[in-house]
C-alpha cells in the first residue's frame, strides 16, 4: 500500500505542469468578462459560458494526451523499465497510474472551476450541473460524462494509444471483433428500436459502456502484467482481455434480450392492455419486472389456458391485435425495420396456435387492418390507398386510391367481396368535426362506388345485438346537421331516429342497449336506448366539460368519465368517474381517482360489436377490476392480473 | 606509493601474481619498510580499479608467506622478516628477473657473451642517468 | 555446470523478435560473489538476455533465475534483492536525486539513505536537479548510486560506462569496485570497455550472434590466448603455415610477405616446437594478449547485429 501511494505521488509529480496549466485556464472565464467584445450579458453568465467551454475542450484534450502518453511514451522511451526494476507488481504499476492520472485530471476540472466557482452565487451547482434532459431520468445525470467521461477517454485513448505503437498484426483482430461487438450488440439490441422501446436500448447500451469500461481496466492490467517492457505482447495482452470481456457483455445482452422476448403471461405484472377478440381468445399485454420498458404481448385462450406470443411495438398505434368476427383468426403487425413491418397471422382453430409470418411486407405505415368475417382476407389502408388481400397464400386482391379532400381512414368488410371505406375529410372546408364519406370497392371487380355524402360518422360502427340493425350517423351538409338513425341491416331501411346532435357524442353498445354520451348547454348526460331505438333511461350528470364513455365493468355496470373545468370553489380541472347501471339507468358510485381511459375495448373492424357482457364477466370478477385465469381442468385460479387504466 | 605498483591487465602473469610480486618487490628494495601500513584490499582494490578478490588472494599469499601481517583493527602493515630472509626474497627476484631475460636473448639467437656485455652496457647507462639525476 | 546455490542462472534462453532469433540456446550462471563479463558486439543479444533475466521480456524457450526464482514469474520479488542499471537511463527526467531517493526509500525494503547521499556527494551529483537536467554521466552515477543504496544481492549493469568519459567512466567502476569489496555483491555486467572491466570480472562469456561461444573464467582465458609472431623458411608456402597452426586453434592470422602474426588458443609448448620445426620458423616471438585484442580477434569477422 505504501509502495502503491508512493507511486501515485511520484507519477503526480512527474506531470506537475498540467496543474499549472490548469491554474491558467482557470483565470479564463475570470477574464472572459472584461473583454471589449463580450457585449452586455451579465459577467456570471458570461463566466459560465466561457467556463464550460474551456472545460469542455480542455479537459477531454489532457484525458487524450495523458491517455496517450502515461503508459505509451515511458514504453516508447523503454522509462517503464524504472518501475518494473522495483519490486513493484504489475497490477501496482498499472493502476498506480491510472490513480494518478484520474488525480490530474480530476483535479485540473477543478482548478479550471474553482475561481469561476468562488465566484457564483451557488458553487456547488457547477459539480452537478442541471441536467438538460430532465432530472427523472436516471441514466442521463450530468455529472457522469463530466466526471467519468474523461476516465473514459483517457483508458480509449490508452488502448488506441498501445495499438498504435505496437504495429503488430493484432490491429487486424481489434477490428474485426470492434465490428464483431457492434455487430452483436445491434442484433441484440436493435429490433428494440423498431419495437420502440429505448429503454431497452439504453439499458443495453450502458451495459456495455460499463463492461467497455472493466475491458479497459482490465486490459491495461494485463497490458503491463503480460507485456512488460514489450509492446506488442502487451498489445495482444490487451486486445484478448477487452474482446473477450465486450463478447461476454455482447453474449449477456443476447441472453436478456431472448429472455424477454421469450415471456410468457406468468411474467406480467399487470394487464395494461386487454383486447377482446370473438369467443374465448383476448390479446393481454403489460409491463414485466426486468424487461424494462418492453411490454410482451399474449393472445390466450380464457377457456383452456393455450397462449401464444404477439408482440408488437408501441409505435404507429401498431398494437392492435385484428381478430376475425367468427374468431378463426387473429392477426397483428411486427415491425421489421424502421417503418415497415410484416403481417404476423395465427390460426385459433388449430391445436396448438403460433404466430407466423405471413410474408406480406407493408414498407410504409399500414392501418387500419380489417380482417374479413371468415379471416381469409385482409383489407388495409396504406396512404390514401386501401388495399385488400388474401391472407392464405398472400395475394393482392384489390387496391383502390381515394383521391381528393377526403382521406380513408376506417375499412370494413360488408360481405367477403365488398368493402366499405370511411375517409374523413382533411380540408378543414366545412365547420363541421370529423366530416366522412362512405365508400364501397368490390374485390371481384375490383371497382371503387362513388362517395356518398358526407357524414359525420363516430370512430366504431356498431350493430345492436338483437334486430340486425345498423346504427348510422348522418350529416346533413345543407342543414349543416347530424343526425343519429338506426338502419335495418337487410333492408336498409331507417327503423329510427334518435335524435338531432350538435356537439360531439359518444356511442357505445351493452349487450342489446345502446349508450350515447351527449354533452351540449343543459350539460352533459348519457343516453340509454334498447334495440328498437327506444330511449328507456337519461342519466343526467349537470354542468361538465366533457363526458366519456370509461369502459364496462360488467354487463350492466359502466364507467362514465366527466371532466369538469375549474370552478371558484376548485380551480384545477377535475376527473370524476361515477358507475351506472344501464339496466337501472341510476347512477350507483364514484370511483374515487379512478381514471377511466380506454377501459375495456371490442377491437375488430367488422361492422358489428361483439356480446362482451359475458365474456367480460368471465375476465372480470369483484370490484377489483383484475383479470382472472383459470386451469380449465381442475378449475383452479392460476393466475390474477390486474387490469390497469 | 601505489603508483609505484605497475599492473598491467593484459600481461602474461595474472593479476594477483603482478600485485603480489610488486609487493615484494617493494619491501625488498626497502621502499616499503618495515611497519609500513599498506593500503586496505579495498583501498587498493579501488585505486587499481581490480576485483578485490584479486587484491584478495595476493595479500592472502603475502600475509601466509610473512611478508605482510594483519593487525587487527589497526590495518595491513609491512612484516618484520627474519634475518636474511630479505636477502633470500632479493635473490630470488634476481633470479627470475634473470631467467626471464635469458629466455628472451636465447629465443633471440643471442649468444652467453653478448647478453651479458647488454647487461653491463644497460648497467652503465642507468646508473648514469640516475647519478645525473642526483647532481 | 550452475547448482541450485547460483545467484544468478541462464538456463538455455531462446529469445525471437518475429523471424529474428536474438538469443539462442543461451546457458551459463554466475556463482555468488563473482563478477561476470558478458561480450558482444552490437546486436550479439546482450541486452535481450539481460532483459529476460530481469524478468522484463518473456523468453521464447528456456528461463533465468535470479537467486534461485524464476525472473518472469517472481519478478517482483527478486527485484526487492537484484539493482539493475539499464544501458540507457530510465530514471524519470522530473525526478531529482533527492526525490527519487524519497520514492526508492518508500518502495524498497532495504534503503540505505545514508550512503545514498555520501555517494552522492563523492561522485559529485547535484542533488536537487532533476535528473533530465543531468549529464549522462551524473545520471549513471545516480542510477548507480540508486540501486546501491538498496543494497542489492545481485547487480546486472547493462554497458554502465557506455558514452561516458574516461574520468566518469574511471569514477563509476571505482564505486563498482567499492561495491564489491564491501558486500561481495553477485555481479553480471554487459560492457564494451574492455579495458575497464579486464581487472574486475572474474568470468567472461562472448555471445556471437546471439549463441554464447565463450565463457570461461578471464585468467584462463588471458592464460591461453598468446599472440605468436615470427618469420617463415623461405621454402615454406602460406597454405603450409595455416596448417601448422590449425592444431592451436588460430583466431586472426595474418600473413605479411614471409611474417606471421597469428592469434592462437591453445598454443602449448610441444605445439610450438613442432611448428616451429613445420615451417622453420625464425625470430618466433610469443606474447600475452590483452582482453581487448582477444576479443577482436575472436569477434572481429562476424558482421555487427541489428
Amino acid at each position: 500500500m505504501r509502495a502503491f501511494v508512493a507511486l501515485v505521488i511520484r507519477e503526480i509529480d512527474e506531470r506537475k505542469a498540467l496543474l499549472a496549466a490548469a491554474a491558467v485556464a482557470s483565470l479564463l472565464p475570470v477574464l472572459a468578462p472584461l473583454l471589449p467584445s463580450t457585449g452586455p450579458n451579465p459577467a456570471a453568465d458570461i463566466r459560465e459560458a466561457v467556463l464550460w467551454f474551456v472545460v469542455l475542450t480542455l479537459v477531454p484534450l489532457f484525458a487524450l494526451l495523458l491517455g496517450a502518453t502515461f503508459v505509451g511514451r515511458d514504453l516508447s522511451e523503454a522509462r517503464l523499465g524504472f518501475y518494473f526494476s522495483q519490486p513493484l507488481s504489475g497490477l501496482t504499476i498499472w493502476f498506480g497510474k491510472l490513480a494518478a492520472m484520474m488525480f490530474l485530471i480530476w483535479a485540473t476540472e477543478l482548478i479550471i472551476m474553482l475561481p469561476t466557482m468562488v465566484m457564483a452565487p451557488d458553487p456547488f451547482r457547477f459539480l452537478a450541473p442541471d441536467d438538460p434532459l430532465g432530472p427523472y431520468d436516471p441514466l442521463w445525470y450530468a455529472w457522469l460524462p463530466l466526471w467519468l467521461g474523461p476516465l473514459v477517454v483517457l483508458l480509449l485513448s490508452h488502448a488506441v494509444g498501445v495499438a498504435w505503437r505496437a504495429r503488430s498484426a493484432w490491429v487486424v483482430v481489434d477490428f474485426i471483433a470492434f465490428l464483431a461487438v457492434c455487430g452483436g450488440a445491434w442484433i441484440g439490441l436493435g429490433s428494440f428500436l423498431f419495437f420502440f422501446t429505448p429503454g431497452v436500448v439504453k439499458i443495453g447500451f450502458f451495459w456495455l459502456v460499463g463492461w467497455l469500461f472493466v475491458g479497459l481496466l482490465a486490459g491495461g492490467a494485463a497490458q503491463i502484467a503480460s507485456g512488460r517492457v514489450d509492446v506488442r505482447r502487451g498489445h495482444r495482452a490487451m486486445s484478448l482481455t477487452v474482446w473477450s470481456i465486450l463478447l461476454v457483455a455482447v453474449l449477456c445482452i443476447w441472453s436478456w434480450t431472448w429472455w424477454i422476448r421469450a415471456a410468457a403471461p406468468i411474467d406480467l405484472d399487470e394487464a395494461r392492455q386487454v383486447a377482446l377478440g370473438s369467443a374465448e381468445w383476448i390479446g393481454v399485454r403489460g409491463p414485466s419486472t426486468g424487461r424494462a420498458d418492453f411490454q410482451p404481448r399474449f393472445v390466450m385462450n380464457t377457456a383452456d389456458g393455450r397462449w401464444f406470443r404477439a408482440h408488437s411495438s408501441d409505435l404507429w398505434d401498431m398494437q392492435d391485435l385484428v381478430f376475425s368476427r367468427d374468431g378463426s383468426r387473429v392477426v397483428w403487425l411486427a415491425p421489421a425495420n424502421f417503418g415497415s413491418s410484416t403481417l404476423m397471422v395465427a390460426d385459433l382453430d388449430t391445436e396448438n396456435p403460433e404466430g407466423r409470418d405471413s410474408g406480406l411486407v407493408f414498407e410504409t405505415y399500414a392501418r387500419d387492418l380489417t380482417l374479413s368475417t371468415d379471416g381469409e382476407r385482409l383489407a388495409v389502408i396504406q396512404g390514401s390507398t386501401v388495399m385488400v388481400f388474401d391472407i392464405e397464400p398472400v395475394t393482392q386482391l384489390a387496391a383502390a386510391q381515394i383521391d381528393g379532400d377526403f382521406s380513408p381512414q376506417f375499412v370494413a368488410f360488408e360481405d367477403d367481396d365488398r368493402v366499405r371505406i370511411e375517409s374523413i375529410d382533411t380540408s378543414n372546408k366545412h365547420s363541421a368535426e370529423n366530416l366522412f364519406q362512405t365508400r364501397f370497392l368490390d374485390v371481384e371487380e375490383k371497382r371503387l362506388s362513388d362517395g356518398d355524402e358526407p357524414r359525420i360518422h363516430f370512430r366504431r360502427m356498431s350493430v345492436s345485438h338483437e334486430g340486425g340493425s345498423s346504427l348510422i350517423s348522418t350529416y346533413d351538409l345543407s342543414k349543416d346537421e347530424q343526425r343519429l338513425i338506426l338502419v335495418d341491416e337487410d333492408t336498409g331501411e331507417q327503423v329510427a331516429e334518435l335524435g338531432k346532435m350538435t356537439s360531439w357524442s359518444n356511442i357505445r353498445v351493452i349487450g342489446n342497449r345502446l349508450l350515447v354520451f351527449r354533452q351540449n348547454d343543459s350539460g352533459g348526460h348519457v343516453e340509454i336506448f334498447d334495440g328498437a331505438g327506444v330511449l328507456i333511461h337519461r342519466v343526467d350528470f349537470g354542468d361538465v366539460g366533457a363526458i366519456f364513455d370509461g369502459g364496462e365493468i360488467t354487463e350492466d355496470r359502466i364507467v362514465v368519465g366527466l371532466w369538469s373545468w375549474g370552478s371558484d370553489e376548485r380551480p384545477s380541472p377535475s376527473l370524476e368517474s361515477v358507475i351506472i347501471n344501464v339496466a337501472d339507468g341510476v347512477s350507483e358510485s364514484t370511483l374515487d381517482g379512478y381514471a377511466p381511459m380506454m377501459g375495456l375495448w371490442a377491437t375488430g373492424t367488422s361492422a358489428g360489436a361483439w356480446d362482451t357482457g359475458a365474456l367480460a364477466s368471465r375476465i372480470l370478477k369483484g370490484e377489483d377490476h383484475t383479470l382472472h385465469l383459470w386451469d380449465p381442468a381442475t378449475g383452479v385460479l392460476k393466475q390474477i392480473i390486474p387490469v390497469v387504466q | 606509493m601505489l603508483g609505484l605498483l605497475d599492473i598491467d591487465p593484459s600481461a602474461a602473469a595474472p593479476i594477483w601474481r603482478q600485485i603480489e610480486d610488486g609487493m615484494r618487490r617493494l619491501v625488498a628494495s626497502g621502499a616499503l619498510p618495515v611497519g609500513t601500513v599498506v593500503p586496505s584490499v579495498r583501498e587498493l582494490a579501488r585505486e587499481l580499479r581490480i576485483n578485490p578478490a584479486t587484491v584478495s588472494k595476493a595479500y592472502q599469499r603475502l600475509v601466509t608467506d610473512g611478508a605482510l601481517e594483519v593487525r587487527r583493527g589497526e590495518g595491513t602493515f609491512v612484516a618484520e622478516r627474519p634475518a636474511g630472509a630479505l636477502a633470500d626474497e632479493r635473490e630470488r627476484l634476481l633470479a627470475d628477473g634473470a631467467s626471464s631475460f635469458v629466455e628472451a636473448a636465447r629465443s633471440m639467437g643471442v649468444t652467453e657473451g653478448d647478453a651479458i656485455a647488454a647487461i653491463s652496457t644497460a648497467w652503465r647507462e642507468i646508473n648514469d642517468a640516475a647519478d645525473g639525476g642526483k647532481q | 555446470m550452475s547448482t541450485n546455490a547460483d545467484p544468478l542462472v541462464v538456463d538455455h534462453l531462446s529469445v525471437r523478435y518475429g523471424k529474428v532469433t536474438a538469443v539462442d540456446d543461451v546457458s551459463f550462471a554466475v556463482p555468488r560473489g563473482e563478477v561476470y563479463a558478458l561480450l558482444g558486439r552490437n546486436g550479439a543479444g546482450k541486452s535481450s538476455t539481460i532483459s529476460c533475466l530481469v524478468g522484463q521480456r518473456r523468453a521464447g524457450a528456456g528461463c533465468c533465475r535470479l537467486l534461485g526464482l524464476d525472473s518472469w514469474k517472481k519478478r517482483r520479488r527478486i527485484m526487492e534483492k537484484v539493482g539493475l542499471v539499464p544501458e540507457t537511463p530510465d530514471i524519470p527526467p522530473g525526478a531529482s536525486a533527492v526525490e527519487l531517493g524519497r520514492f526508492l526509500g518508500r518502495i524498497r525494503p532495504v534503503w540505505n539513505a545514508d550512503e545514498y547521499a555520501a555517494r552522492l556527494e563523492r561522485v559529485r551529483v547535484p542533488c536537487r536537479l532533476p535528473a533530465g537536467r543531468l549529464s549522462k554521466g551524473q545520471r549513471r552515477q545516480l542510477a548507480l548510486a540508486a540501486v546501491l543504496a538498496a543494497e542489492p544481492e545481485v547487480l546486472v549493469l547493462d554497458d554502465p560506462t557506455l558514452g561516458l568519459d574516461a574520468v566518469v567512466r574511471r569514477t563509476l567502476l571505482e564505486e563498482l569496485v567499492g561495491e564489491l569489496a564491501d558486500r561481495g555483491t553477485t555481479v553480471l555486467v554487459t560492457t564494451h570497455d574492455l579495458m575497464g572491466i579486464e581487472g574486475i570480472a572474474d568470468r567472461v562469456g562472448i555471445m556471437q550472434q546471439g549463441r554464447l561461444v565463450y565463457d570461461e573464467t578471464m585468467d584462463g582465458l588471458k592464460a591461453r590466448f598468446r599472440r605468436l609472431r615470427c618469420v617463415r623458411g623461405d621454402a615454406t608456402a602460406e597454405a603450409d603455415v595455416e596448417a601448422a597452426l590449425a592444431p592451436m586453434e588460430p583466431a586472426a592470422v595474418r600473413l605479411v610477405g614471409a611474417g606471421v602474426d597469428a592469434i592462437l588458443g591453445r598454443p602449448n609448448d610441444a605445439a610450438i616446437t613442432e611448428f616451429t620445426t613445420l615451417i622453420d620458423a625464425r625470430e618466433l616471438e610469443l606474447e600475452p594478449l590483452s582482453l581487448e585484442e582477444i576479443f577482436v580477434a575472436l569477434c572481429g569477422n562476424e558482421e555487427e547485429g541489428v
